[in-house]
């Protein structure tokens, strides 16, 4: 059985990687997009594991962004470096506020990381001569050249690298501290975990994700602006991913993007306009009737034939 | 043994909380290997003095020395680390793990062993206190069964201290005396036990050494035999009947 | 726990700072203060509804200001089918809104009122998404704005011009100020709300139709919302994304003024809307002033946190 499951993810990894010599310039257009927010929502996921909301993916991404591409355009930095530039600024700055912030809990934190993606957009936007002011600014040409495929291997490394760190977050003793602080802290700190240690541990992380997902995705086009970098797109769309998919998983993430995102560009093509009206309608009707998403549902089908199935034995 | 230094010293302990002073300044000690009783009625501050000693309360004033060591400023989870841990009165496990997994986390950050060394311990422990069922979901045990939990888990981490907060109760009495032969286990492998209970019988039984609590303030101290028949404490106790 | 008035003794000493403020702005900068009261006014308005639901059903609606956006939209409308003045629709827009939000709590609100706070937040952040996208669909995303000749009426003191209908804000920031105080202070209804807000498992007890206050103060919540849209149409462009950002000035009012404290709000948005208003008249720097609500709202909520104790 071990066996077979490795199996299928390496062909499923496998076909991921080489997706660009069997697709078109469309469908490879549409899974750089769905690895993009496939990405920043297991990195919201991440974070939501220790049981806090966060409402700063766009912004941390958006940071990220900036940093990449300003980097190349007065430093002179290689594209691919200055991703990982964009990473290690994200998760500078969310050591730095982690401080501040990671002591606040529920509607507070959430509403906090809401307000604090505002700040970054309001100092994108004004700091006129450093960031362009509400143009943006655009770099002499694209990473890669805009090379789809090349394009397209950069964002699935990415969002490999994001289920790595996801899958490691699951297997090691990090999930035992994060899944104790998410259910119940005092019995978390009873036990010995250093519930502020491993808030601001998932916290850079988390944000470093983005800002790496920032920065490939700004380099991708060679351009960045307040309105793109910050958009609530980044927020919205990858919570959207991680509640149909099923959250505090990691292949919950990985099929609600790939879904999602499919379905979206789908609808777009059919609704030019008012197609995000889905997403809306996907986050609310979730929340009302499938709060563990499509995961959830999977394994609570399969529970159930299985009772159903050993019900029978027993009968016999 | 008496001339060693006490494990635990609390000098002067004070909790309030708000108008309400649920410790008042409260001095004691524990020596190394002893079974302490703390007993008194509703309201005494019973698991407020556990909660301020294991670090989930600040003391207003007053301090807290473990093993001559001021703790006072500590943290729970480096307290737990130190070698202070406790079970609670209303048992908190984590409800989407399974009994054994509940106890590998104290193992894994109270005693900071890694996953696989973690798991033998948890299963050592679990051993000890009795618990057979260790896979099952939080939902499908028993309140023995939690009970039980409660205690391995407090002793995965290695302690030296414990604190047992009515670990008996709304047990029968078969439970019961298992769990007091569980408790004398615990202290005959050199931890330190301080019990927090209700039922006379199992003080009685267990005790070297017992202290009532009144209003936050310590009102009697001594053997069982001793306290109980002052008549402050029976006042406090028949007080508390009305 | 529960929150005692400790602040007895700041509560001479920071409205005496504050006037002393005020009195060297209106010195200074007075455009800052006429225009920051007016504002402040607004966002005040708009801040006790969602303070009102907040402490008293528990949830906060992310969704509140797209209420005004739709609020603004209807009235529109209104105007532009019938003719009939922005001012005077309140008066359908704001009963409409108040059944948009009582169908809105019985359809969505109310199945979440015991799930974990997750859910919540996420579902009025679904509901917000699609009221913007509906309207955005619907409307398009052209600013739209009604033409009224006394929204443009303006007076002058010494040099100053300035306009003079926005003052209408205040007028109903108070007057709704005003009566829900006298709801919740006077009225048998209220009363049973405010116990609700304070002890809901109690209230129960006691024999308060917990559900039936919450479907109202909800509603109440939406409709106050309406009195905004209807007052904010004459002077504003309004477009899809109009009401959005109010949702977190409101939460930040609400923070600042602390929870039940609808009398601090008016002050908190006051407050805010001079120091943004000042922000805005610094010459090259006037991008900035949004930071002023997100940099208060971030230390309100930091401060409070290290005091252990949020809203």
């Amino acid at each position: 059985m071990k066996k077979l499951g490795m199996l299928i993810i390496l062909a499923v990894v496998a076909l991921g990687f080489l997706f660009p010599l069997y697709a078109g310039p469309y469908p490879l257009h549409v899974m750089t997009t769905v690895l993009t927010y496939m990405a920043l929502g297991l990195s919201w996921d991440m974070m939501l594991r220790t049981g806090q909301l966060s409402f700063g993916t766009a912004g941390f991404f958006g940071l990220g962004s900036y940093a990449a591409l300003l980097t190349t355009l007065y430093l002179g930095l290689n594209p691919l470096a200055s991703i990982f530039v964009g990473g290690v600024f994200a998760a500078i700055v969310a050591f730095a506020l982690g401080y501040a912030i990671l002591r606040l809990r529920e509607i507070y934190f959430a509403i906090t990381t809401l307000a604090l993606a505002g700040v970054f957009t309001v100092v994108a936007r004004n700091l006129h001569d450093f960031t362009g002011g509400p143009e943006g600014k655009i770099l002499p040409s694209a990473i890669f050249n805009g090379d789809p495929t090349k394009v397209y291997w950069l964002t699935f490394s990415v969002a490999l690298g994001s289920i790595l760190v996801s899958e490691l977050f699951q297997r090691t003793r990090i999930r035992f501290a994060i899944t104790a602080i998410r259910n119940d802290e005092i019995t978390a700190k009873s036990s010995g975990i250093d519930i502020f240690k491993y808030l601001l541990f998932v916290f850079v992380i988390t944000s470093a994700i983005q800002g790496v997902v920032g920065g490939a995705y700004a380099q991708q086009y060679g351009f960045v602006s307040p309105e793109s970098a910050f958009s609530t797109n980044f927020l919205l769309l990858p919570i959207a991913m991680c509640l149909a998919g099923g959250i505090y998983s990691t292949l919950g993430p990985v099929i609600g993007s790939v879904i999602l995102g499919v379905l979206s560009e789908y609808l777009k093509l059919r609704f030019p306009y008012g197609h995000l009206i889905i997403y809306g309608v996907i986050i609310v009707a979730i929340v009302l009737f499938m709060p563990h998403g499509i995961l959830g549902m999977l394994k609570k089908i399969a529970q159930k034939t299985r009772t159903e199935v050993g019900g029978n034995e027993n009968e016999k | 043994m008496k001339n060693e230094p006490p494990i635990l010293t609390v000098e002067k302990l004070i909790k309030r909380f708000g108008g309400l002073v649920a410790v008042d300044n409260l001095s004691f000690t524990v020596q190394q290997g002893e079974v302490l009783g703390v007993i008194g009625p509703n309201g005494a501050g019973k698991t407020t003095l556990t909660n301020v000693v294991s670090g989930l309360y600040r003391p207003s004033e007053g301090r807290i020395f473990f093993q001559g060591k001021d703790v006072t400023e500590l943290d729970a989870h480096q307290r737990c680390r130190l070698g202070i841990s406790r079970t609670f009165q209303l048992m908190r496990p984590i409800r989407e793990f399974t009994i054994l997994e509940n106890v590998m986390v104290s193992a894994l950050f109270g005693k900071g062993l890694d996953l696989k060394s973690a798991q033998n311990r948890a299963r050592e422990v679990c051993e000890f206190v009795g618990l057979k069922r260790l896979k099952i979901p939080i939902e499908s045990a028993t309140v023995l069964e939690l009970k039980k939990m409660e205690i391995a888990r407090a002793l995965a981490s290695g302690p030296q201290l414990v604190f047992l907060d009515e670990v008996m109760a709304g047990l029968n009495v078969d439970e019961t005396n298992e769990m007091i032969e569980t408790v004398k286990k615990i202290n005959a492998s050199g931890v330190t036990v301080i019990v927090i209970e209700h039922v006379m019988n199992v003080i009685k039984e267990l005790t070297h050494r017992v202290i009532v609590l009144d209003r936050g303030r310590i009102i009697a101290e001594g053997s069982y035999e001793e306290v109980s028949h002052q008549p402050e404490v029976i006042s406090a106790y028949l007080g508390e009947e009305e | 726990m529960a929150e005692t008035k400790t602040h007895g003794r700041h509560q001479f000493t920071l409205p005496l700072l504050a006037i002393v403020a005020l009195i060297l702005i209106f010195i200074f900068k007075p455009y800052a203060v006429i225009y920051g009261v007016q504002r402040g006014s607004l966002y005040a308005l708009i801040a006790m509804p969602l303070a009102l639901t907040l402490g008293i059903v528990g949830i906060l609606n992310l969704a509140h200001g797209d209420f005004l956006t739709l609020g603004a939209y209807i009235a529109y409308w209104i105007f532009n089918s019938t003719g009939l003045d922005p001012l005077l629709s309140i008066f359908a827009v704001a009963p409409l809104l108040f059944v948009v939000g009582a169908g809105l709590y019985k359809i969505t609100v109310s199945k979440v009122l015991r799930a974990p706070l997750l859910n919540q937040l996420l579902l009025t952040f679904g509901i917000a998404m699609i009221l913007e996208e509906v309207i955005n669909l619907i409307w398009t995303s052209r600013p739209r704005n009604v033409y009224v000749n006394y929204a443009s009426a303006s007076a002058s003191i010494g040099g100053f011009r300035f306009g003079t209908y926005e003052f209408s804000y205040l007028l109903a920031a108070v007057g709704v100020l005003v009566l829900l105080r006298l709801f919740l202070k006077h009225t048998r209804l209220g009363k049973a709300a405010f116990a609700v807000g304070q002890n809901p498992k109690g209230a129960k007890i006691v024999g308060i139709n917990v559900e039936m206050i919450y479907l109202l103060i909800f509603s109440i919540s939406v409709g106050i919302v309406g009195i905004a849209a209807g007052l904010t149409l004459p002077r504003m462009s309004i477009f899809p994304l109009f009401g959005s950002p109010f949702t977190l000035k409101s939460f930040c009012l609400a923070a600042m003024a602390g929870l039940g404290n609808l009398t601090g709000i008016l002050w908190s948005g006051l407050a805010l809307g001079i120091g943004e208003a000042l922000v805005q008249s610094i010459e090259g720097y006037s991008g900035w002033s949004d930071i002023v609500f997100f940099g208060v709202l971030i230390a309100v909520i930091t401060i409070r946190s290290y005091r252990g104790s949020y809203v």
